[in-house]
């Protein structure tokens, strides 16, 4: 629970609670001794919590996974604000708490969630939204967060928000009119979709990594142990934190015991043409059936 | 820095003391060196001398032990694969050599 000092749609309203993560305007220390150090952004960790800059948007403190500083640029849009909030901010703080941010998107199956992880223009959204389409709730995009505390991975819902590439929201009859970009002058759709989203847990039922290459039609294997630690590990979000935050040991844990609990597959499918209906009908039959 | 202590069969070695986490996945047994921020996957009869190696024990022994175990495989072969693999886990600091 948030309590944020903008509006964030992406965010649902729950009845008026104590929120854990408190997110204020304030001063923001500047960035000394950065550990990545680029022309649009700058990090450094201080003690275990993180510091951001993003050159022209805002300064960003997250502590103790549950104090969130902003020190915006006076003329900023909320938009740049909420997106740097909504992504690496949000991630460092997931992390912080504990909180093994995938970089995946997820639907809800009615024994589980099945989690699509893979490479930026794997498709993971797009096969999230055609299955959305077909009427499977959507758990998550672009961020799936697993809890271990019950003993077994759980994804906790994301954000109700589907972040679509522009020919993809062509391909699946997406209006485009009126519809937010997920930041000004990005080429992805910010598609907002609560009432076709999974708000409870979801035990973990199986994750995807998800493969496009030169292969003629749909191909699954199932990964073994190397390969499965592997890839939870690459597409942990922003998973280079994890040695400033003073996490990966812990992180480790979190892997090997959702990658014990859990099959993970490799889904490879033809990198040309449009594919989708072929990958999602695979996907339905192979994990989201009964 | 000490020079390598080479292994031998009168060799008694341990799992290192250093931070190491550990975490089985499948039948596999997943590695983590705080120390040296790697992570390490050990798989079929790697497993099964990592547990051997809990407690200090020597080489000729282990192997004898293995070789119980695995009845694929001689003496002489294990010998040179286990004295090969230690120093693998040598090189890496997970084990420790006790003289």
């Amino acid at each position: 629970m948030f309590a944020t000092p903008f509006p964030c749609p992406e965010l649902f309203a729950i009845p008026p609670s104590e929120p854990d993560v408190e997110v204020v305007y304030g001063p923001v220390p500047s960035i000394t001794q950065p550990v990545f150090n680029g022309s649009w952004n700058q990090i450094q960790f201080v003690d275990g919590a993180f510091l951001y800059n993003k050159t022209g948007v805002t300064r960003a403190l997250v502590s103790d996974g549950c104090r969130i500083i902003l020190q915006r640029v006076p003329w900023v849009h909320d938009d740049e604000v909420r997106y740097t909030f909504l992504s690496i901010v949000m991630t460092a703080l997931l992390l912080q708490r504990g909180i093994l941010p995938m970089h995946a998107s997820a639907v809800a199956a009615h024994d589980g969630a099945v989690l699509f992880m893979g490479p930026s223009g794997a498709g993971k959204s797009t096969l999230a939204a055609e299955l959305v389409r077909r009427g499977h709730p959507l758990q998550a995009d672009d961020i799936a967060p697993i809890v271990l505390d019950s003993g077994r991975p759980e994804v906790v819902p994301g954000f109700p928000q589907l972040k679509l590439a522009l020919d993809a929201a062509e391909h699946l009859d997406q209006p485009q009119a009126g519809v937010a970009r997920v930041r000004p002058g990005e080429a992805k759709l910010s598609v907002l979709s609560h009432d076709r989203f999974h708000r409870r847990r979801l035990p973990l039922k199986a994750a995807v990594l998800l493969e496009p290459s030169a292969v003629d039609r749909v191909r699954m294997r199932k990964l073994d142990s190397v390969a499965k630690l592997k890839a939870l590990v690459k597409y942990t979000f922003n998973q280079s934190f994890l040695d400033g935050l003073g996490r990966r040991g812990q992180h480790f844990g979190q892997v090997a015991a959702v990658g014990n609990a859990t099959d993970v597959f490799a889904v490879q499918r033809p990198d040309t043409g449009w594919q989708l209906p072929a990958l999602a009908d695979f996907i339905e039959h192979e994990l989201l059936a009964s | 820095m000490a020079t390598k202590t080479e292994i031998h069969l009168a060799t008694r070695v341990q799992q290192s003391p250093n931070p190491i986490a550990t975490s089985p996945v499948d039948e596999d047994l997943m590695m983590f060196s705080q120390e040296r921020n790697s992570y390490f996957a050990l798989q079929g009869p790697a497993r099964a001398i990592w547990e051997r190696i809990a407690q200090p024990i020597v080489v000729e022994q282990l192997c004898e032990e293995l070789t119980a175990e695995f009845d694929d495989v001689d003496i002489d072969e294990c010998q040179r694969d286990v004295i090969a693999f230690l120093t693998e886990l040598q090189d890496e600091g997970l084990i420790r050599i006790i003289d």
